[in-house]
């Protein structure tokens, strides 16, 4: 499973776990695990873990996700990236957007 | 008992006489032990009577008058001052060497620290220059930065990108789930079309059965007939419209995909080629500010070397006056040697009542206190340099 999903309800927290690639084939799971209409949590958890791939759609759908969110109001902590893809992240300006731990 | 041989050897006569005497002896008496000790007495004969003679001479121009032995001290005094005349002369001259021999050198040494003390001014100019030119134009740092700031955009705008891209893909998504509720709601028309035709083919055996009284009934059946035959057609070209644009979508949808999906890499690298870059020229940038420093200290400190040395060259005029006032004594020394010695030697040698004497004497003493005046003037008169430091020159 590319994608694994699991939402905290108590916490209204949904955490995102990637699989090895994080690109354009997951498009659509990563919609509808979090961006269709009416299914907005309080917070976001994407787990990065076990990623070793990932190109621009990945930054993109983390973008679309932050809109969805509520832009400045969303709650989205990037956690378990490994160094390389923190310094892409860092690069496209994520640390300003996201949390990154 | 020296005064015997004294008186003897200075006749020169006496001399001879003493010589043959011994050479007779010798001939005549003739053991080996003679000839070493005649020769050594009148060795020590001689070197007695050279002695007793010695400040005979001395003496000779204080006893002023002894006219007998005028001759040897006149020529006595006359060599004596000739050889005086003759050294003093050759001081001088050797003096005058020494100062023209100062004077290229110093000039030479000058023109050298010159030149040194112009090219420090014209190093440091250079120098300056060059820093100048680092401090002002656009540093390589800059342009590390401004490249890093475009590469962040150009990543920005890849990302952009990818994000308006995935919105087109999930409204074709979208779209795509509402050709499929189409083709869903066509499938139900194409039920509708065949219970229609069921029904009108019941219509049809029912008016048969009715005979001829259903012979109309029967017609409006198999119009209703070709009705849903019709839909049916209708619907599956409909059926083959919507999948066509569904392809088209996928296609779409796959197009719209590849764009999504940049490569990151390829920026990722450049970002840290050009962050290596930064730190690179920053260090270089501070090594070689540090090291023009440096540079700017040492030429600074040659410059003031250059002006301590250049200072120190005034030594020549220092030098100059010393050896000027040394050739004044000197002559002076040589005239007064002179003239002295020509008085001393009228007073030894001439016959001249006491009076006169006393007023020769009198000259002497009177031509020496004059000079000692001199001496005593000149040591009162304007100050010699003493010292290098009194004087600062200023370079530049």
């Amino acid at each position: 499973m590319s994608l694994i999903v699991h939402h905290d309800a108590e916490l209204d927290c949904l955490t995102l776990q990637l699989g090895e690639r994080f690109d354009f084939s997951i498009h659509r799971d990563f919609h509808d695990a979090c961006l269709g209409e009416g299914r907005r949590a309080r917070s976001y958890v994407v787990d990065l873990g076990e990623v070793t791939g990932m190109d621009s759609s990945a930054l993109g759908m983390l973008l679309l996700l932050r809109e969805h969110a509520g832009a400045d109001r969303a709650d989205i902590r990037i956690v378990n990236a490994s160094g390389e893809l923190r310094s892409t992240l860092r690069v496209a300006g994520f640390d300003k957007l996201f949390v990154l731990h | 008992m020296s005064f015997v041989p004294a008186t003897i050897f200075r006749n020169p006569l006496a001399g001879w006489i003493a010589s043959a005497v011994a050479l007779l002896l010798t001939l005549i008496w003739h053991p080996a032990w003679l000839a070493p000790l005649v020769v050594l007495a009148l060795t020590a004969a001689w070197f007695v009577a050279t002695r007793a003679q010695a400040p005979a001479e001395a003496a000779a121009p204080a006893a002023a008058a002894v006219p007998a032995g005028a001759g040897p001290v006149r020529e006595a005094l006359e060599d004596v001052r000739t050889a005086l005349v003759d050294e003093l002369g050759h001081a001088t001259r050797e003096l005058h060497q020494c100062l023209d021999l100062l004077r290229d050198a110093v000039s030479e040494l000058g023109g050298g620290f010159d030149g040194l003390s112009s090219k420090t001014a014209l190093q440091q100019s250079l120098l300056k220059q060059i820093i100048d030119v680092q401090d002002g134009g656009v540093s390589v740092q800059d342009f590390a930065a401004r490249t890093g700031d475009l590469l962040e955009h150009f990543v920005g705008m890849i990302v952009q990108m990818s994000r308006e891209s995935l919105r087109i893909v999930y409204r074709i998504d979208g779209m795509a789930k509402e050709m499929d509720a189409v083709f869903g709601l066509l499938k139900n028309v194409s039920t509708i079309a065949e219970e229609t035709n069921l029904l009108a083919l019941n219509a049809a055996i029912e008016a048969a059965r009715a005979g001829e009284s259903g012979r109309g009934f029967a017609v409006v059946a198999g119009e209703i007939r070709n009705l849903a035959s019709n839909s049916n057609q209708l619907n599956e070209r409909i059926g083959g419209h919507v999948e066509r644009a569904r392809t088209a979508m996928e296609h779409l949808r796959g197009l719209i995909g590849t764009m999504a999906s940049q490569d990151l890499n390829v920026a990722l690298s450049a970002k840290g080629g050009i962050d290596a870059m930064t730190a690179h020229v920053t260090e270089s940038d501070a090594r070689t500010s540090k090291v023009a420093d440096q540079v700017v200290e040492i030429s600074r400190g040659l410059t003031s070397d250059v002006s301590t040395t250049v200072r120190s060259l005034q030594f020549e005029d220092i030098l100059r006056q010393l050896i000027g006032q040394t050739r004044e004594r000197l002559v002076e020394l040589q005239e007064v040697t002179s003239e002295c010695t020509r008085d001393i030697e009228e007073l030894a040698c001439a016959t001249l009542e006491a009076e006169a004497l006393e007023e020769r004497a009198q000259n002497v003493r009177n031509r020496l206190a004059i000079q000692r005046e001199k001496a005593r003037l000149r040591s009162r008169g304007p100050a010699l340099q003493n010292s290098m430091d009194a004087g600062e020159i200023e370079l530049f």
